[in-house]
């Protein structure tokens, strides 16, 4: 999914010049990504870091481009329609996420989805604690929960609360939604 | 733990598991709903008539009451909305005279999905409607996935093939041989240049034993040593010698080869033409420039006895200018004669070790009186022998056209310079003038053939040969040669030679 979404936005910023140009900065020699199979995780680190180059950015704030763009564009395509199933809110779709991912294990028994795990802590607040396999990918999820309130058309505010860094086994995002 | 408890809790389980359930009576009227089932039935709500809302499509001839369907428990049941949605699941009984209907709307996509109103946080977590959906969606993404990749791969197949019609017409038309070998030394491909060149076509083995047997026996050795070095260290090979073609003549080729990851890939030019052509141009050339110079020497020798006789006036004038233009041409003869030895490479035919310095003093003598009569001052800097390994001649003649230009474009109460020294491996012969000097713009063509400034131009009398002929004759002896603008004015010319022998 990341590496779709390294492709889609490198596509939408730069044309195929610009992803041919983070492809190469990668040393991949896949020069598409077909959106339901999954890839070594080296090729996303590999990606990740040659679009940071390529962009100018952190990788951090790529991982958190990447994830907005892949809710509001990339996924209308491909994943859209099934995160769309999950709920008609926010903060439905954030509940079901587990749900989804583990019937995604179900088709697609070779992929290692992340688990999200949502708690109503208040009315329009939630916790949501976000598990991976992977290392680093946690601004992508605050990317992914901005998109999600873009489509939703809800006002999204998401803090990083804690993480590894602070001794937690994962990232702990506190997220507020305003008024649909 | 009261009975009133577990059905309590019976009940938020059957509330959670089922969330489209309905149970009836036996009087066929809904008494409980679940959650869900309002979504895809508004008006299911107890007291309702349960046959008035669903139409049992299977199994046929069932009633929906509960004597007809708890008998029926492991049948798969299939209900209609009256919105046209189906229900799957089975009956069972709940209570005693009342059964319930578990199960959920069957659905094949997302897009159904969304368009009865429903997501799937209305469904059970277990429920395998949304398992269905998703491995669905899963087939249809990779169906579509395969079919964008099948759609890039024949527009990429597409593309190939105009390329490969488009190489297959360059190849087959042009009159250089292409020639692809496996590694066995087999042809793979010959183009119809190569198979008239070389007599080898597609598919014939023992290519490489082939082709070397038809080089002209004289150049086989050469040319068995070139592949051999070639082929062991997996580098280009280029060479040139004579080929037996196929129908028996000699013929001179360059053939070029670069090793692939399965092959080689090989060219074979036809060079006879070319090379018939340069001979018949040298010998052209040499044969007009003897031609030429056997009547010109009769001439300038004739000029000179008449110039030593009494003659006077008009005539003088006249034959004065018969020996000028004489002169004038035997010069350029001379000079055409240096560049055509050049294109054929006989320059610096007979090299020795030449002093310099006394090229430049020569150079500098034979100018005098041309630089008396202009009003220029010449002078000659070295501070002693400067050897080096030249064609006396050839640089002479070097010195001569340099100091003649020099003193050509130098006004009156100038001063051209010569000077002869070394720099590291190099003799150097530098000449420089206090004339108008050259435009930039025209330094990197001044060596140029027949290249004049506009200065030269005006002047007239020069050939445009002279510098060319000093850049030709530099080359052939491994040097180099530099213009460069002097301050406030006037022209350097700078030539560099190599004071060690070359190596042939």
């Amino acid at each position: 999914m990341v590496n779709k979404a390294v492709e889609d936005l490198a596509r939408a910023r730069g044309g195929d010049a610009a992803w041919q140009a983070i492809r190469r900065r990668a040393g991949l020699e896949i020069d598409t990504f077909v959106g339901l199979r999954a890839y070594d995780d080296e090729v996303t680190t590999r990606l990740v870091a040659a679009a940071a180059a390529e962009f100018g950015l952190t990788e951090d704030a790529v991982l958190e481009a990447f994830g907005e763009h892949w809710v509001r564009y990339t996924a209308r395509e491909g994943w859209g329609p099934l995160l769309q199933a999950q709920g008609t809110s926010v903060a439905e779709v954030l509940l079901g996420l587990d749900a989804m991912h583990a019937r995604i294990r179900l088709a697609m028994p070779e992929l290692r989805p992340p688990s999200f795990t949502c708690t109503v802590v208040a009315p329009g607040t939630l916790l949501l604690d976000y598990r991976s396999e992977r290392a680093g990918l946690g601004p992508m999820v605050v990317g992914l929960v901005r998109g999600l309130g873009a489509v939703y058309q809800t006002p999204v505010e998401i803090e990083h609360v804690a993480g590894r860094a602070d001794g937690l086994e994962h990232e702990r995002f506190k997220v507020r939604l305003g008024a649909a | 733990m009261t009975p009133a408890t577990v059905a309590g809790g019976a009940l938020r389980a059957l509330e959670a598991a089922f969330p489209f359930h309905f149970a009836f009576d036996d009087a066929g009227v809904i008494t409980r709903v679940g959650r869900s089932l309002a979504l895809v039935e508004p008006d299911a709500v107890p007291g309702a008539a349960a046959e008035d809302l669903f139409t049992l499509v299977t199994p046929p001839g069932t009633r929906l009451l509960p004597t007809d369907v708890i008998a029926q428990e492991r049948t798969l049941f299939l209900l209609a909305t009256r919105g046209g949605l189906t229900l799957r699941g089975q009956m069972t009984a709940l209570d005693a005279g009342v059964a319930c209907f578990l199960g959920s709307p069957w659905l094949t996509s997302f897009d159904q999905l969304a368009d009865s109103g429903l997501s799937l946080s209305d469904f059970a977590p277990h429920d395998p409607v949304a398992d269905f959906l998703m491995l669905t969606h899963a087939q249809t993404g990779s169906l579509a996935d395969a079919e964008r990749l099948a759609d890039r791969l024949q527009a990429e197949s597409r593309l190939l093939r105009r390329a490969e019609e488009r190489f297959r017409s360059l190849v087959e038309s042009s009159p250089v041989g292409i020639l692809e070998l496996d590694l066995e030394g087999d042809v793979r491909f010959a183009s119809p240049s190569c198979r008239r060149l070389t007599g080898l076509g597609a598919g014939e083995p023992g290519a490489l034993r082939r082709l070397l047997d038809a080089v002209h026996p004289p150049d086989r050795r050469l040319v068995a040593a070139a592949w051999r070095g070639a082929l062991q260290d997996g580098r280009p090979y280029v060479m040139e010698h004579r080929l037996t073609g196929a129908d028996g003549t000699v013929r001179d080729v360059m053939i070029s080869a670069v090793p692939l990851e399965d092959g080689y890939l090989g060219t074979v030019h036809d060079l006879t033409d070319i090379r018939e052509l340069e001979r018949a141009k040298d010998e052209l050339v040499a044969s007009v420039s003897h031609e030429l110079r056997t009547p010109l020497t009769a001439i300038l020798a004739f000029t000179e006895l008449l110039e030593s006789s009494a003659l006077a006036g008009d005539e003088r004038r006249m034959l004065e200018a018969i020996g000028r233009n004489a002169q004038r041409l035997r010069r350029l003869v001379g000079e055409v004669l240096v560049l055509a030895r050049a294109d054929a490479g006989r320059l610096a035919a007979e090299v020795g070790p030449t002093d310099l310095a006394r090229l430049a003093a020569e150079a500098v003598e034979s100018a005098a009186p041309l630089a008396a009569e202009a009003g220029v001052a010449l002078q000659v800097h070295a501070a002693g022998p400067v050897v080096a390994p030249v064609d006396a001649g050839q640089i002479g003649q070097v010195l001569d056209n340099l100091v003649a230009n020099a003193v050509s474009f130098t006004p009156a109460g100038g001063v051209v310079t010569v000077e002869v020294a070394t720099e590291g491996d190099e003799a150097v012969l530098a000449v420089a003038d206090t004339g108008p000097g050259v435009a930039e713009a025209d330094l990197p063509r001044l060596f140029e053939r027949f290249f004049q400034t506009d200065a030269g131009r005006r002047r007239g009398g020069g050939t445009g040969l002279g510098l060319a002929i000093v850049r030709t004759i530099a080359d052939a002896h491994g040097g180099r040669v530099q213009a460069a603008r002097r301050a406030p004015a006037g022209l350097r010319v700078t030539v560099r030679l190599p004071r060690a022998a070359r190596s042939a």
